[in-house]
């Protein structure tokens, strides 16, 4: 029995990294590239969307790594995005699943938010900071349209990680309450015309 | 009439006759010949076929296989005669060759090359294809290196409007960069260069001279109304590369 759990969490982890592997050669090419010449980055909504599934220690070391390979083949800081992943997603891992439903929407609106916090901490420190005329050309064209892009597309990684990391002892659901229509008294119906 | 054809190897009348009236005959004969024969073909010599259609696909194969061989073998050499026309040009810098290997999401002015320290590449050395400049090594690591085009805000390149010998320094800019235009700066007031100009290195110092840059797209006034700007064309679209070289500084 436990040897089948410590098996299992094995695969998840292979499937995990062997996925963020993927993704990262997939957005580091040109194959994704359309509107705005803009590409999505897919590693930033994968650690967010598998963050709402894990433990807050699995998502806290899941997301440190996803950092560390958003941060390849990026001219910056080494660890920028590891440091803010890491915040986003135990913050997640912590708050978000205890207040708020996972649901397509939620997940579509978190991720906007988050990566959209992201770019523009990226924007501040690599762009903003130099002191260059009209920098917020560079946010509007080129920051916007990454961030509509990636938003767009953590929708099908949110599926994805769903098939991945879920588990049912974990997420309960709460039954649906049904809807009991209450009889009306004599008096409430002489009351409102009834 | 034996010895009238062979003296004269003229052909005799009979057998212009004999052959204008078989001609079409035989003629016909054979098409029809060749329908009969075709028709039964496919079942008393099908196996035959089929073996030599196998023996064709495979020379085919064979065939497609040594172009692409070929068609790689002749880019690379296009691009090490590049690399040597540079290296005469320019004797005082080495050349190195190098390929496009991957460009991050986030970062929208650059891209890594897949050499680095291991082929002595250093900061500042300049990259660029057979079509012209592309930009500057502004990262070394180990056997990696990242590229920071001349769309981007920090490369800095002096150059020179070869036409009317008027200099500057190409960077890029926030407003223009959106459209893969980079900008002339520190031109006169006065300046006389014009639409349609070629722009090249200067040759100063770390950077080596006559490299093609672009073209000038159209000349601006700046705010301060002191001097003038020029929007330029790179020859070369610097996001969309593959072959590169690398010219290396002398330490």
């Amino acid at each position: 029995m436990i040897e089948k759990k410590r098996l299992n969490l094995f695969k998840r982890w292979l499937f995990l990294i062997f996925f963020v592997f993927l993704f990262l050669v997939i957005q580091s090419t040109e194959i994704l590239t359309f509107f705005f010449n803009s590409k999505p980055v897919l590693v930033f909504p994968f650690a967010i969307c598998c963050s709402l599934f894990l433990k807050k220690e699995e998502a806290a070391i899941f997301s440190f790594l996803c950092g560390f390979f958003l941060d390849c083949y990026n001219n910056f800081i080494f660890g920028f995005s590891s440091a803010v992943l890491l915040i986003f997603c135990t913050a997640i891992s912590i708050i978000f699943k205890k207040y708020i439903s996972i649901c397509f929407f939620s997940v579509l609106l978190l991720n906007f938010s988050l990566f959209t916090i992201y770019s523009f901490l990226l924007f501040t420190f690599k762009y903003l900071f130099l002191g260059i005329e009209n920098v917020f050309n560079v946010w509007l064209f080129s920051f916007v349209p990454n961030i509509i892009y990636t938003t767009i597309s953590s929708l099908f990684i949110f599926f994805l990680s769903k098939k991945l990391c879920y588990n049912e002892k974990l997420h309960i659901k709460e039954p649906k309450q049904k809807f009991i229509r209450k009889k009306l008294t004599k008096e409430k119906r002489m009351k409102y015309g009834r | 009439m034996i010895t009238y054809e062979v003296t004269t190897n003229k052909p005799i009348f009979i057998e212009k006759v004999i052959t204008f009236a078989t001609k079409p005959c035989s003629g016909a004969l054979i098409s029809i010949h060749k329908g009969i024969l075709g028709f039964f073909d496919e079942f008393f010599r099908g196996g035959m076929f089929k073996e030599e259609n196998e023996i064709l696909k495979r020379e085919i194969y064979k065939n497609r296989k040594q172009i692409a061989e070929l068609n790689k073998i002749k880019n690379e050499n296009e691009q090490l005669k590049q690399a040597l026309k540079i290296k005469e040009t320019n004797k005082n810098f080495q050349v190195e060759v190098a390929k496009f290997v991957a460009k991050n999401p986030n970062d929208f002015y650059g891209f890594t090359i897949n050499i680095g320290k291991d082929k002595g590449i250093g900061e500042g050395d300049v990259v660029l294809t057979k079509n012209g400049l592309v930009g500057t090594i502004s990262k070394v690591e180990s056997d990696y290196s990242f590229v920071s085009t001349l769309l981007c805000f920090n490369v800095k390149i002096p150059v020179v409007d070869s036409d009317k010998d008027e200099k500057g320094v190409i960077t890029g800019d926030a407003t223009f960069s959106k459209d893969g235009l980079c900008v002339m700066c520190h031109l006169n007031k006065s300046t006389k260069c014009e639409v349609g100009d070629l722009i090249t290195t200067y040759g100063h110092s770390n950077y080596p001279e006559d490299l093609p840059v672009g073209k000038i797209k159209e000349i601006r006034r700046e705010k301060n109304g002191m001097s003038c700007i020029a929007i330029i064309e790179p020859f070369e679209n610097a996001l969309c590369v593959k072959d590169l070289v690398i010219i290396k500084r002398l330490k």
